[in-house]
């Protein structure tokens, strides 16, 4: 505790003498994330019905690599802005043979959430007081695109049973056309996070970094990323709601 | 000590006599062609590569189209190297034979009726060698002999000592037998060079040589191990062990819906310059019963014989999106459309009017395309949203006006109509300016700066300023 005491009065010192002093104008942030997430398609399915997800994916959770750009459009008591973010991550997993076994067949289901919104920063403290600790909120819209490949590597497709279409529970309207495996969600996207103020740590290279390529402040941050994404509470849709933990640098430029 | 020095001082004389070949300033190896009976007939591998593998070996010599029948350790080698004659003119006689992995005897009796069979090397030097000599040997011969050397055995003359009077596109017809001493002797592997040696008068020290060198390879690589078949929705997944072959090679997946052997090769599917050791082969018929083989083929193109050949019957397999919608999954996928949900019909007369906006206007030139393929992607997602929502519909129909509006104005507007409308944006667009000049002006009667900031000051500001703040703290 003493520790971070010192540090942080050091911080107080070093910053508004050698970092911020001469920063560069800042409009906007760009974030780099990763981070895990699993969809919760088998919500849909009763306690006692095969849960396909898991039977596939065994539970497995894609890896998502994103890449985030705010727009800080507001400075004073904090920061507020809009944010966009793209994302990208998949889950793979074996086909089902006949009988149940599994298959040679890979099947992958991948997922490009599009999420969009505004976006919050306290960063009162770390400017005023020297504590390089910012909290970040942000609330807004995602539209998660998503498509299932087949153990070719083509997007899968499924033929209802003819006579059955819609009625029976399965996609399609039993016209024994093929349904592809693809489509896109839409739902809302919550966030809270903390993101540690590197420049803090070293403010001679974070000038150095300002000055030559315009990022005026570095940080490390962590992000609980609370998504509910099923078309609003379609039943005719996928629940690819998750609450996941996100990691990565941040910069504000 | 004394005997040491005795012998680095006769070193140096036998260097001070002996002059270090140079190579030759300025060579180049302009093309190498097929001739006479190689004519159309030569292979890449040897154009580009200077290589020769041993089918390569059985085309140009003569044998003709071959098939593996049998293992390299069946082929019977000969110890002793036959000396070949290279001026017959004897015609061809025997037919192919079935093995291609032949003696070397067997060669050489062929050999003697292809006399036909060349190559033509063009090749250049500098000017700068005008009054030059030069002399061309073929074989293993040594770079540090001299341009009138007797002939031996192993080396011997293509050109013998002339004046070089040409620099440029020289031609050189070479005896493929000259190039292959030994005949297509399985396993055998070596190379043959053209020694180019240039010389002015009789002055050693000026002697400079070119070597090119021919390389062949008739040793094919092991075929590969433990090969498994995994039978998947019309595909079948194949993998091997390779534990053999330390040479670089690639791998050859025969395929065929019947049972196939060495023999059968150039009828089957198959695909080749496959470096790792699985493939997946696609495209295939459930139920029905595939064999499948493979082969190992080195850098040389020598291919292995086949592996054991297995079969395998591509089977159902349901992907995650067949096993969700067979557990009752109620996800949709699919396409339907923004429009139809926004009007409720798709008979709709907004609707059937953007409809044949996107089939006579959008599909007729590529960036519509796009634009149709993209909603395509993403408009059934949309109208899943809005199909169930009454203010969502309005809202859709709303966004959607001016979509209509654009495509009745283009499909069936009149003249007069398109005029009218012309003439709207045209008189909207002039009040606004108007306007707006008005406010400019009204904004600087008042001493009202119009160059501003607007609400929020510029965030370089703010920062500016809490530096200012810190830094008097």
């Amino acid at each position: 505790m003493k520790t971070i005491v010192r540090m942080a009065l050091l911080g107080m010192v070093l910053i508004p003498f050698g970092l911020a002093a001469e920063e560069t104008p800042q409009t906007m942030a760009m974030e780099v994330r990763i981070g895990s997430y699993t969809p919760d398609i088998d919500s849909e399915f009763g306690p006692q019905d095969e849960k396909p997800f898991d039977k596939i994916f065994g539970g497995d959770s894609a890896l998502m690599l994103g890449l985030e750009l705010d727009s800080q459009v507001w400075h004073g008591f904090g920061s507020a802005g809009l944010f966009g973010i793209v994302s990208y991550g998949y889950v793979s997993g074996k086909g089902i043979a006949a009988g149940g076994t599994k298959s040679s067949d890979d099947t992958t289901m991948s997922f490009l959430p599009l999420t969009a919104g505004v976006v919050y920063r306290f960063d009162v403290a770390a400017v005023n007081l020297g504590i390089p600790i910012v909290p970040v909120v942000k609330g807004g819209l995602s539209y998660t695109v998503w498509w299932i490949r087949d153990g070719v590597e083509d997007i899968a497709g499924y033929v209802p049973p003819s006579g059955t279409g819609a009625a029976a529970g399965s996609s399609g309207d039993g016209s024994g056309k093929s349904v592809e495996g693809t489509g896109g969600t839409f739902g809302f996207y919550g966030s809270v996070g903390v993101h540690v103020l590197l420049d803090f740590f070293e403010p001679h290279t974070a000038k150095v970094f300002d000055n030559d390529l315009g990022v005026n402040n570095s940080y490390l941050f962590a992000e609980v990323a609370m998504q509910r994404v099923d078309d609003f509470g379609s039943d005719k849709s996928f629940d690819l709601s998750d609450t996941g933990l996100f990691f990565g640098l941040a910069f504000e430029m | 000590m004394c005997v040491n020095i005795a012998a680095v001082l006769g070193a140096l004389a036998v260097l001070a006599s002996t002059p270090a070949s140079a190579a030759i300033s300025g060579f180049q190896l302009n093309s190498l062609e097929g001739v006479g009976d190689m004519e159309q007939k030569i292979h890449d591998r040897l154009k580009e590569e200077l290589k020769i593998s041993y089918q390569d070996c059985i085309d140009y010599i003569g044998f003709g189209t071959s098939q593996h029948a049998d293992t390299v350790e069946e082929t019977t080698v000969v110890e002793e190297p036959t000396t070949v004659d290279h001026g017959s003119n004897e015609e061809l006689t025997e037919s192919p034979a079935d093995d291609p992995w032949r003696s070397a005897e067997e060669g050489k009796a062929d050999d003697a009726g292809d006399p036909d069979a060349r190559v033509l090397l063009t090749w250049s030097v500098s000017s700068v060698f005008n009054g030059y000599d030069y002399a061309i040997k073929i074989g293993s011969c040594s770079d540090t002999g001299s341009l009138t050397d007797e002939e031996s055995a192993g080396c011997t003359y293509l050109v013998s000592r002339t004046d070089l009077t040409s620099f440029t596109n020289n031609e050189l017809f070479i005896d493929v037998l000259d190039l292959i001493p030994d005949g297509c002797q399985a396993g055998d592997s070596g190379e043959t060079g053209v020694y180019f040696f240039l010389q002015l008068g009789e002055d050693t020290f000026t002697k400079q040589v070119e070597v090119v060198k021919f390389q062949f390879d008739f040793d094919p690589p092991a075929p590969p191990e433990n090969v498994t078949l995994d039978a998947g929705e019309e595909n079948i997944q194949v993998a091997w062990d390779d534990e053999k072959n330390s040479e670089t090679v690639e791998y050859v997946v025969y395929w065929y819906d019947d049972e196939f052997g060495e023999g059968d090769l150039d009828q089957v599917d198959s695909k080749s310059g496959l470096s790792a050791k699985e493939y997946q082969i696609t495209g295939l018929e459930l139920g029905t019963t595939y064999w499948v083989a493979v082969a190992t083929e080195d850098d040389y193109g020598n291919l292995s014989d086949l592996s054991e050949v297995l079969s395998a019957i591509p089977v159902s397999v349901d992907d995650f999106w067949e096993y969700y919608n067979k557990s009752g999954g109620q996800e949709e996928g699919g396409f339907c459309f923004v429009a139809t949900a926004a009007y409720g019909t798709r008979m709709a007369p907004s609707v059937q009017l953007l409809q044949r906006f996107r089939d006579h206007v959008l599909l007729g030139n590529s960036w519509g395309r796009t634009l149709t393929d993209w909603y395509y992607v993403h408009g059934p997602d949309a109208a899943a949203v809005i199909r169930h929502s009454p203010a969502l519909r309005f809202v859709a129909r709303v966004a959607l006006a001016p979509a209509v509006g654009a495509a009745w104005l283009v499909l069936d507007a009149t003249w007069y109509q398109r005029a009218a409308l012309v003439a709207a944006a045209v008189g909207l667009l002039v009040g606004w300016r108007a306007l707006r000049r008005r406010a400019v002006r009204a904004r600087s009667d008042e001493g009202v700066d119009s160059g501003a900031p607007g609400p929020f000051p510029a965030p370089g500001v703010q920062v500016a300023g809490n530096s200012d703040e810190r830094r008097s703290a």
